[in-house]
């Protein structure tokens, strides 16, 4: 467990538990690993995500595997827990404030985002980190594209739903502009940076495989968006 | 909110006694949506109910077996019960009885089920990609129904949430921040 301390000019990206799950699932965590180490990039969790991606399935047997994964690369040190401060606290509150408040249907407001996600953007504010790592879309869009999200939520809803732009506009400003990448731009960039080792051979049917693998563990990615990126791949 | 529930235990009930799979979904799909906007576990509650009973009722080896209508009957007095409660404003019964009622469900599909991983579970997986895939977030969806977060985006994977979604920022593009971030030292 480190951080803080390192936090010098090295590159930080705060990784939610969807990505790891991703990662994990299909073996791709070694990849990672040499990819950090290799570009000398931080790969950071909260507590969080440590209780969600290992405390809590290690103990289950369909998931020990993955927890596992995931806890070797802690102990291999390019996977660090990031601890809480009372800064992470309040960032967490003011957060969660904001995220429950930012979009209305029937005049209630609607509760989007949870604790695992809202703590990932409470630590990637705190230690200014340079991406945020998350699969799962709902927080990415929140960040990125409130009406959107505004979108979805109306058109599965199918109902009308109000977003206090005012609110959105202070949750996006309080989180910042941080970029947000997924498993699969991480999956892309470790192939174009030659990181596959041996996991995975260096061609193009290894990268449409592992980022269809990707998807196909839950990652929020269209197979149009990868089939338009394998295109322009050498 | 009281009412809406006993609509839909009232239709689950219509529904499970005529074998009709298919409402059995739609009240669990209408238990859903109310579960999301309301952020309410125990329309989440109502809707894994409803959408287990869905698929014993659609399981011939379940309805063709010899205890099935036994089984069947006791169900539909669980559903009976529920409705009692709602209907004498218990809401602290209700929600034990349906927690109880869950059990009851696991204990039919362990006991004329072929898989290890039952049905309850299922449901909740289910149930809470439907959460998903009408705008909450995975861990939000996960926690309404006290689904696995695995398991959720693991089956979110293998449906078409993502791809039926409109995409605005490319991998392609993402990709030009992800080398500007890995490259700026």
């Amino acid at each position: 467990m480190i951080l803080r301390q390192k936090s010098d000019d090295m590159k930080k990206i705060v990784f939610d538990s969807s990505t790891l799950i991703s990662l994990s699932d299909k073996c791709l965590m070694n990849v990672m690993g040499r990819m950090a180490k290799g570009e000398g990039v931080y790969f950071l969790i909260p507590q969080s995500v440590l209780d969600e991606t290992v405390l809590y399935p290690i103990k289950i047997r369909k998931f020990e595997l993955n927890a596992v994964r995931i806890s070797n690369a802690i102990d291999r040190d390019w996977l660090n827990i990031v601890k809480s401060t009372k800064t992470t606290r309040q960032n967490i509150a003011r957060i969660e404030k904001l995220a429950d408040n930012a979009c209305m249907a029937d005049n209630k407001p609607l509760k989007i985002l949870q604790r695992g996600e809202i703590e990932t953007l409470a630590v990637a504010k705190e230690l200014g980190a340079d991406a945020i790592a998350i699969d799962e879309r709902t927080t990415r869009m929140l960040m990125e594209e409130p009406s959107a999200l505004k979108e979805v939520l109306q058109n599965r809803l199918k109902k009308k739903i109000r977003m206090n732009n005012q609110v959105v506009k202070e949750f996006r400003e309080f989180v910042g502009s941080i970029p947000v990448v997924r498993s699969v731009e991480l999956i892309a960039l470790s192939y174009e940076r030659d990181y596959f080792g041996e996991e995975l051979p260096k061609n193009k049917t290894a990268l449409e495989a592992a980022l269809f693998a990707a998807k196909l563990s839950g990652c929020a990615v269209s197979g149009e968006e990868i089939k338009h990126y394998l295109k322009v791949v050498k | 909110m009281k009412y809406k529930m006993l609509e839909l235990i009232e239709k689950s009930r219509i529904a499970f006694q005529n074998g009709n799979a298919m409402q059995l979904k739609e009240a669990s799909n209408e238990a859903t949506k109310e579960a999301v906007v309301g952020n309410d576990a125990v329309f989440a509650g109502i809707a894994v109910v409803s959408y287990s009973l869905s698929k014993l009722a659609s399981k011939q080896h379940v309805v063709e077996s010899s205890s099935w209508g036994k089984t069947k009957k006791a169900i539909l007095d669980s559903l009976d019960r529920l409705a009692v409660l709602l209907r004498k404003n218990k809401m602290d019964e209700f929600v034990n009885a349906l927690n109880s009622f869950e059990n009851e469900v696991r204990q039919v599909d362990e006991a004329l089920g072929n898989y290890v991983r039952n049905i309850i579970e299922k449901a909740k997986v289910k149930v809470s990609s439907g959460a998903y895939a009408r705008g909450l977030s995975l861990s939000s969806a996960a926690e309404l129904t006290g689904a696995d977060k695995t398991d959720l985006q693991n089956y979110i994977g293998i449906t078409k949430i993502h791809d039926e979604e409109e995409t605005r920022i490319f991998m392609t593009e993402r990709m030009k921040k992800i080398r500007r971030i890995f490259s700026g030292r």
